[in-house]
């Protein structure tokens, strides 16, 4: 529940707070910074603050368009996670986004594709000839990821939550074509100048 | 170098730095050969073509025909990492072949009059009764019998599943009580109590739990005293130990040919659990079926109960469910025994009612497998 109180708390204080610049001032790339934490699951809520698998993003975003209550948005990412005894990602990512402004609060969602390069904690091995010999443990996967996300925007920074569930594919155990990850992200946008 | 190029540097490298778990070096063991056995070539060829056909690491199989004398095989390795091969005699995961020694040890205790196969799940393991729904008409018979409804958390919930991958070491040291509070408690059943079938670990959790408390000894004590010593099961067991001699878990998570060690998930799904905790050889393995079905384990009647279809209104092969006994149909005839997996591994031990013939078969990748080749081995 606490990432709902979260959301929650932040667009009541959108309800309180006077209109001021609904459109951001200064240039059109801000820099995005999030901390967040990952984990293997179907999209839940669960456990997301329970033993985390850290990780942090950094990126930006530029703007189809840009008016006082929406922007079209397509943001570009670097991300890292570890994810204890199982992998480390490290992912560059790009996501079409819509977001609309209440007052001065926020709310978006987006969906995008990445390539993620993943550090395996799993030793592996593949065969040559006859024998099995060590692999190496770096490989790369497509990444689909969809997000939504509810900030508040102050002048020049915003502060958010962002909610994002995306995978590894080709996957392949049993059958299964795409391992999905949740990632519960806080974080902050802000403008340079 | 730009402080961009640094950057990106920094970041490849960070991902690049190793945070691989350490794979053991196993002690040397003893191989037995079984060369000499006149069907070896026919037999070492099976166990190779087994092990090739499933991407398997290693694999083992053992026939016993009582017209021959016992052949064990190899093939491949148990052991990646450090190269070792897989021996006639290496140790290995069991899975859910455990569910026979688990029954095994119920049912000694029902001979012992220390239960009966109607006592109830409520009245042994008081405090279920209101978490898990209508334990007070649960018997035993039904846990033994996957008829009591209860849901199965390892194969049927992804929370568990994704559990094992995201915090292993966590669910290693889950206790039972905690594992029943966090995927069982508060489910509804599946059926009501003895009108169908369907498998379920939970239920050999609850046996696991209920023998320890009826005799007041761990399971491996149990085991030990009703079990192991007197079949004289030398290299078997089922509490936690120090795994380095054990054979390694591998699966193609990927789907793309590369096997990746998946021990961590085996150890935290399987040690030490009444549902697939055992561990074990192709010989002792053996030693069990022979001892089982030539009468030394539990009493003809007894035997007899185990091997029965226990669901009534059974007419597919997917409930033909003894008591902690699988029974298959293959073109060898009816066969009894149990198959195992867990991520990394597959186990299956069969023993054939037609000619009183045994087989163990075990690998050391956990996709399923076609075992219709064997049939013809012990027809």
């Amino acid at each position: 529940m606490k990432p709902f109180l979260l959301i929650s708390i932040m667009l009541g204080l959108s309800l309180w707070t006077r209109a001021q610049d609904r459109v951001p001032n200064g240039p059109n790339v801000p820099i995005t910074i999030t901390l967040f934490s990952e984990s293997v699951s179907m999209p839940n809520f669960r456990n997301i603050f329970k033993n985390p698998n850290l990780g942090i993003r950094i990126g930006t975003e530029l703007y189809y368009s840009r008016s006082e209550n929406r922007q079209l948005i397509q943001t570009i990412n670097l991300g890292y996670y570890y994810h204890k005894d199982f992998q480390k990602g490290l992912y560059l990512s790009s996501e079409f986004g819509y977001r609309k402004f209440i007052h001065k609060a926020f709310v978006d969602a987006t969906v995008g594709v990445g390539y993620l390069l993943i550090n395996s904690a799993l030793p592996r091995y593949e065969l040559k000839g006859n024998d099995y010999e060590r692999a190496g443990n770096t490989f790369g996967r497509l990444m689909p990821t969809i997000g939504l996300g509810a900030g508040y925007q102050f002048d020049r920074v915003s502060f958010f939550s962002r909610y994002e569930i995306f995978g590894e594919t080709p996957f392949g155990f049993k059958g299964v074509p795409a391992l999905p990850h949740k990632a519960f992200h806080v974080g902050t946008r802000f403008n340079l100048k | 170098m730009k402080r961009s190029n640094l950057l990106l540097f920094a970041l490849t490298l960070t991902v690049a730095c190793t945070n691989e778990i350490v794979v053991p070096k196993p002690d040397t063991i003893e191989n037995i050969s079984y060369a000499n056995h006149p069907k070896n070539n026919i037999y070492q060829t099976s166990v190779n073509d087994y092990r090739k056909n499933t991407n398997s690491a290693g694999s083992i199989l053992l026939i016993y025909k009582p017209a021959e004398d016992l052949w064990i095989g190899n093939s491949g390795k148990s052991n990646l990492e450090h190269g070792t091969s897989m021996n006639t005699t290496s140790q290995f995961r069991t899975g859910s072949v455990t569910k026979m020694f688990t029954a095994v040890t119920i049912l000694k205790l029902v001979e012992q009059d220390k239960l009966s196969l109607e006592s109830k799940l409520g009245d042994l393991l008081p405090s279920v009764i209101g978490k898990i729904p209508q334990a007070e008409k649960i018997t035993i018979r039904h846990l033994l019998a996957h008829l009591s409804g209860i849901i199965d958390p390892p194969n049927e919930s992804l929370r568990y599943q994704t559990d094992i991958i995201n915090h292993p070491t966590n669910m290693y040291n889950m206790s039972l009580s905690k594992t029943l509070e966090t995927y069982v408690y508060g489910k509804d059943l599946i059926f009501a109590p003895g009108t169908n079938y369907s498998y379920s670990n939970t239920n050999y959790w609850l046996l696991g739990n209920i023998a320890e408390n009826i005799s007041g000894k761990s399971l491996q004590a149990l085991m030990d005293e009703l079990i192991f010593t007197p079949l004289q099961l030398n290299s078997t067991y089922i509490e936690r130990r120090d795994d380095r001699n054990v054979a390694r878990g591998y699966a193609d998570l990927y789907g793309n040919g590369i096997l990746q060690d998946v021990s961590l998930w085996d150890k935290a799904e399987g040690d030490g659990e009444a549902s697939g905790g055992l561990i074990s050889t192709a010989e002792d393995l053996f030693k069990f079926m022979d001892g089982l079905f030539s009468g030394e384990l539990v009493s003809v009647d007894m035997l007899e109960e185990m091997t029965k279809i226990q669901l009534p209104t059974c007419n597919t092969p997917y409930c033909e469910y003894g008591l902690g006994i699988e029974i298959w149909r293959t073109d060898a005839g009816t066969a009894y025994g149990h198959n195992g997996g867990l991520v990394g591994i597959e186990a299956n031990v069969l023993y054939y009612e037609s000619n009183g013939g045994i087989s163990v078969l075990y690998k050391n990748n956990g996709n399923g497998s076609d075992k219709r080749w064997l049939d013809q081995i012990m027809k």
